[in-house]
């Protein structure tokens, strides 16, 4: 019987074929058990030598069904597992990436590399009045250093921000030393448009007013920034410049080793100085106290687009704002 | 401002020397001090066989333009040369360009214009041998309506005309507004000399003078304060002619127009010493006086250019008595009238060297529309001291060019201008620079520059700047002087030592809350985009949004005369330029100005626009995932779910004109109304040709936040049920959602809708919304008949409003 049990066990090529050869078998009315019910009419010594030979094949029954369906479903998973494969290599579904503009990362860049150093960052607004953009600036209507800035000028006679320095302004008018603040911001320039220059772009400004602060400080923190910016290898150089509301003033240049062509050279970044004390008097008759009367402090501004061009190698500042999307997404990842 | 470097080599003999003979090697050095260098411009020689000739003879030719010039080129030979050049006349030097004389094609503008090679020609029946030339055909100078002229006794005729006339290099400098001093070769030099620790030799002091009280030419200055300062020095006899070569090449260089002996040598001065100066005919001051005064409200004069200028009692003007009227002869220190202005027939002149107030000066040239190379010194601020060197300066030129006789001695108002002190302490100096430089070289960099320093009282100094400096006023203005002469360089890196003010702890929050917030909206995979701040009427009328209010005074382009109400304008652009792209999600963060102008001191507002076009995913060989209202303001909640906080739409009371009147939305955010979400109008989209499927938001940020608890998760089941409400299309979801949450009682967890259909057995006009209501009890529970009795609440509460549930 076990032999034949056993052909027709291999036989089987389903679980539901194995199940019927089972019940053949094992089930109530099957082969093995109407053995067994044989043996009540044996005697007591055949009974039990028949038992345990019918028991033996029972068992050796149940074990080559219980392999066997293991082997079909083995199979039979296989099969299925095989039925679901999937080309891989097919493109998946595409979801829109994301991305921030490049301006964004930048002033996100120098925020982090300033905030690293205890600065908070604040903003500005892009429509100020004259006495903000200039005159608490000590850039009187007279004086022939207006003439730096080309001014757009609204019919009700604001202005479009020039630079992001009239927040050195509303901050301290609204807040007492000591403190160290950027402005990251939008600013408005009346220039005709070409591949360098541009009628809005954005600068980042910083000031930082406290006892004690002195030019070395500005020089210090501005190879702080060039080294978060450039790498450890980078350099800061001043030279002496005129910014009406700074004094001394200075222009500050970054000593750069261009990983993508090995070019090294000076990138002129930006103005800085010490605070004029003529903006300490302007910002205590706006206060109407002398909280500032004393104080002491300086200023930078840089501008980003062209950190940008310079960093990236973009050949034209009116990419920026054309927004086309082809540009755009070239600024991903990560960008060292 | 140009220099040419010979010149400035005149006055720094040892600055070859110091920089290897290289005058590029200027350009770092000029850097430390403060005064950049934009480029360096080569300054030719004329052309090989170019010579000196003197035209002995100048004949019209009838019925041409020409005229036959006999002209001694030298070796006592004459040549017959014609010319076309208006100018040309006898007894006058002229640049002779031999046959077989080489001119760059360029140069030959006029006569036959073509060959580059002068030769011998014949021109309306004449033999001209060789040609006469205009600075221009000699690439030395810019045309100047005829012929380069020089006086006849300038040379030998035949001198070869490259001697009189070398080769140099301009440096072509940035001079910063506060450097009013370093606006002449002089002011260079003694800047140089001061850093390089050079010599200075200066330029000729000039005829000296002297203060006659009986001066024949008598001032008046009405208004002190508007002219400090006036010096009046005269001439006689003096001839009208061409400058010398030498002066002329100079003034050339330096980027003006040689004119003759008497307007040269102004010029000449004001680029040597920086000095303005103005000539009068004397003939045309007949009582020989005058008066400096505020100009009547109104008097107009014609200036030395031609024009009509009408002058208010702000402006300053030069005058002198007429006949008992005041005649005006010039506008202090900006231009001449041309009344009185010297013409080839003057023989006599008065010579103005004057100083100004700069303020005035500066408002009235600004007017009048007039910046001229005096002007720009002027509202820069002229040294007082300096206009006596330059008369008499000036005297000498004329003297050397056209003979004659200057009067002796000069009529000075004003004289002499003081100093001023100003305390100064070494030990601050370092103290604000973070310096180490000891007292002794501070004192030194400070005399370098001709500042008077009293050091004897110890720890405070007072010093005496120049009377060439302006704005060197403050102790701070000094320490910038001592960094400059000891080197920017010197200046060591530190870093701040200050611990900043508690009170502005926190203040950068919005930034932090902007950068989450489009962090967030970035990993949902939107675009940021940066667009210009303006706009126009057009623009605005075209995309639907409300109309621009601030207007720009002077606007670049008529595409940009305003600034921008709506964010959406921006992003609708964007998608525009973007058009060949099947899926668009942008955003940008920026300002806009909607406040009208009444509300003058609005500072405008940041926003946060976004705009969704096509799918969310396109179809490719995948079948792409649906774009459109629903995934868009499902990105919205997730942005918002993701900060925290809660988002809400309800249909828009008042919906913009630029979004579709059926899918408009305002948005609540943690249950503030922030701003607008929907579909963009049709017509909108027809007018900007976008696709209809465009959806747009906007929001003003910063955005409300919300208080936050922790929650302990509840480990009990929770009951569900569901319920389906028939109502009218014109029943938002939220007005259901809300009734459900005031009827369901305290355990309800949460709403959600699962379907919503209409047609079948549902009436014209009404819709089916299936919801699933969640009940939980903290820490039990709920029995079947407490949710049942929630749920029979519900109902009750929908039938009440006349609302139907469906079995």
């Amino acid at each position: 019987m076990v032999n034949e049990a056993k052909i027709e066990i291999d036989a089987s090529s389903s679980l539901n074929e194995l199940q019927e050869v089972k019940v053949k078998y094992l089930g109530k009315k099957g082969l093995l058990t109407a053995e067994l019910k044989t043996l009540g009419s044996l005697e007591p010594e055949a009974r039990k030598a028949k038992g345990a030979a019918v028991n033996m094949v029972k068992n050796e029954l149940e074990m080559m069904f219980e392999a066997r369906e293991t082997a079909l479903k083995d199979a039979e998973l296989a099969r299925k597992l095989s039925s679901e494969a999937l080309d891989v290599s097919l493109p998946g579904i595409p979801f829109q990436a994301g991305g921030f503009h490049l301006i964004t990362r930048i002033i996100d860049d120098l925020s982090d590399i300033y905030r690293g150093m205890g600065y908070a960052v604040v903003q500005g607004q892009e429509v100020e009045d004259e006495l903000h953009n200039f005159d608490a600036l000590n850039i009187p209507g007279y004086h022939p250093a207006r003439d730096q800035w080309d001014t757009f000028w609204l019919k009700d006679n604001r202005v479009l921000r020039t630079h992001t320095s009239p927040m050195q302004i509303r901050f301290m008018e609204a807040h007492e030393a000591p403190f160290k603040i950027v402005v990251p911001g939008k600013v408005f320039r009346f220039e005709q448009t070409d591949a360098t220059h541009e009628a809005m772009f954005h600068q980042l400004e910083g000031l930082v007013v406290g006892e004690g602060i002195t030019l070395a400080d500005q020089k210090g923190t501005l190879a702080e920034m060039a080294k978060g910016l450039f790498g450890s290898r980078a350099k800061v150089r001043f030279q002496p410049s005129y910014y009406p509301f700074t004094e001394p003033s200075a222009d500050f240049a970054v000593y750069w080793e261009n990983p993508r062509t090995g070019a090294a050279k000076w990138l002129e970044l930006g103005g800085c100085g010490m605070v004029h004390p003529r903006v300490f008097e302007a910002v205590c008759k706006l206060r109407n106290d002398d909280k500032y009367a004393h104080a002491r402090g300086f200023a930078f501004g840089l501008g980003i687009e062209r950190l940008a061009m310079i960093k990236y190698g973009i050949p034209d500042i009116r990419y920026f704002f054309q927004n086309d999307l082809r540009v755009l997404r070239q600024f991903r990842g990560n960008l060292d | 401002m140009k220099v040419p470097y010979s010149w400035l080599v005149e006055m720094l003999p040892d600055l070859p020397n110091k920089i290897d003979y290289n005058p590029h090697n200027l350009e770092p050095i000029l850097a430390m001090l403060g005064t950049g260098i934009e480029e360096f411009l080569e300054s030719p020689t004329p052309p090989d066989g170019v010579i000196f000739g003197v035209v002995l003879e100048c004949t019209p030719m009838p019925e041409t333009h020409l005229y036959e010039l006999l002209v001694d080129v030298g070796d006592g030979t004459s040549k017959t040369i014609v010319t076309g050049a208006s100018n040309a006349r006898a007894g006058v030097g002229v640049a002779v360009a031999t046959p077989g004389t080489q001119l760059a094609a360029h140069q030959s503008v006029d006569m036959d214009g073509q060959g580059t090679v002068v030769g011998i020609r014949e021109i309306q029946g004449k033999t001209s041998w060789g040609m006469c030339c205009s600075p221009k055909e000699l690439g030395i100078g810019e045309y100047a309506g005829g012929l380069l002229e020089f006086p006849a006794n300038n040379a030998a005729s035949g001198t070869i005309l490259s001697s009189l006339w070398a080769e140099d290099v301009v440096l072509d400098v940035e001079i910063t507004p506060n450097r009013a001093d370093a606006l002449s070769v002089l002011g260079i030099a003694r800047d140089l000399a001061a850093f390089l620790k050079l010599e200075v030799k200066l330029p000729s002091g000039g005829l000296a003078s002297y203060h006659d009280t009986n001066f024949p030419v008598q001032v008046e200055v009405l208004e002190p304060e508007s002219c400090p300062r006036f010096v009046a020095r005269m001439a006689k006899g003096v001839k009208v002619v061409p400058s010398p070569a030498w002066l002329q090449r100079r003034v050339t260089n330096a980027g003006m127009r040689a004119i003759n002996n008497l307007v040269d040598a102004s010029n000449y001065v004001m680029l040597e010493l920086g000095q303005p100066t103005a000539v009068y005919d004397a003939k045309d001051l007949p009582e020989h006086k005058i008066v400096v005064r505020p100009a009547k409200d109104v008097e107009s004069i014609i200036s030395l250019d031609d024009q009509p200028r009408v002058l208010t009692a702000k402006d300053l003007v030069i005058t002198t008595p007429v006949n008992a009227e005041s005649r005006v002869v010039g506008v202090a220190g900006v231009i001449g009238a041309k009344y009185s202005a010297i013409t080839d027939a003057t023989t006599d002149v008065v010579l103005e060297a004057a100083s100004f107030n700069p303020v005035q000066l500066r408002l009235t040239a600004r007017r009048l529309g007039l910046a001229t190379d005096a002007v720009y010194r002027f509202e820069r601020g002229v040294d007082p001291n300096l206009l006596l060197w330059a008369a008499n300066r000036y005297m000498q030129l004329i003297l050397e060019s056209g003979g004659g006789e200057v009067v002796p001695g000069h009529f000075d108002v004003g004289g002499e201008q003081p100093r001023l002190s100003v305390p100064f302490r070494p030990g601050f100096a370092n103290e604000y620079l973070g310096t180490s430089f000891s007292s002794t070289d501070q004192k030194a960099a400070l005399e370098r520059l001709g500042f008077l320093v009293d050091a004897t009282s110890g720890e405070v100094w007072t010093v005496q700047p120049s009377t060439n400096r302006v704005n060197m006023d403050l102790e701070v203005d000094l320490v910038e002087e001592v960094a400059r002469m000891l080197g920017y360089d010197a200046i060591p890196e530190t870093l701040p030592n200050i611990r900043v003010n508690d009170g502005v702890r926190g203040v950068d929050a919005p930034v932090k809350a902007t950068r989450a917030l489009k962090e967030v909206l970035v990993g949902l995979g939107f675009q940021e985009i940066v667009s210009y701040s303006f706009t126009n009427t057009l623009e605005a009328e075209r995309a639907r949004v409300p109309a621009p209010v601030l207007e720009l005074q002077n606007a670049q382009s008529t595409e940009r005369t305003h600034l921008r109400t709506q964010l959406i304008s921006s992003l609708l652009n964007t998608a525009k330029v973007n058009r060949a792209l099947e899926s668009l999600l942008l955003f940008e963060v920026g300002n806009v100005f909607p406040y009208p102008i009444s509300d003058s001191n609005h500072p405008g507002e940041e926003r946060l626009g976004l705009l969704m076009s096509g799918a969310f995913a396109p179809k490719t060989w995948q079948a792409g995932i649906n774009g459109g209202f629903y995934a868009f303001k499902g990105l919205l909640e997730a942005a918002a779910h993701r900060l925290g906080d809660l988002l809400e739409v309800h249909q828009h009371p008042n919906a913009p004109e630029f979004l579709h009147p059926g899918i408009a939305g305002e948005i609540f955010w943690n249950g503030v109304s922030v701003g607008m979400i929907g579909a963009l109008h049709p017509q909108v989209a027809a007018n900007l040709e976008l696709s209809n499927n465009t959806l747009v938001a906007e929001i003003r940020l910063p955005l409300p936040t919300r208080a936050w608890n922790f929650k302990d998760p509840s480990r009990l089941p929770s009951a569900l049920r569901d319920l389906a409400i028939v109502a009218p299309n014109t029943t938002p979801y939220s007005h259901l959602e809300q009734l459900t949450k005031k009827a369901a009682g305290l355990f309800l967890e949460s709403v959600q809708p699962f379907d919503v259909f209409a047609g079948g057995k549902i009436p014209e006009g009404h819709r089916s919304v299936a919801i699933r209501l969640e009940f939980r009890a903290p820490g039990r529970t709920l029995t079947d008949t407490e949710v049942d009795g929630a749920m029979q609440n519900v109902m009750n509460a929908m039938r009440e409003v006349g609302l139907e549930i469906r079995g």
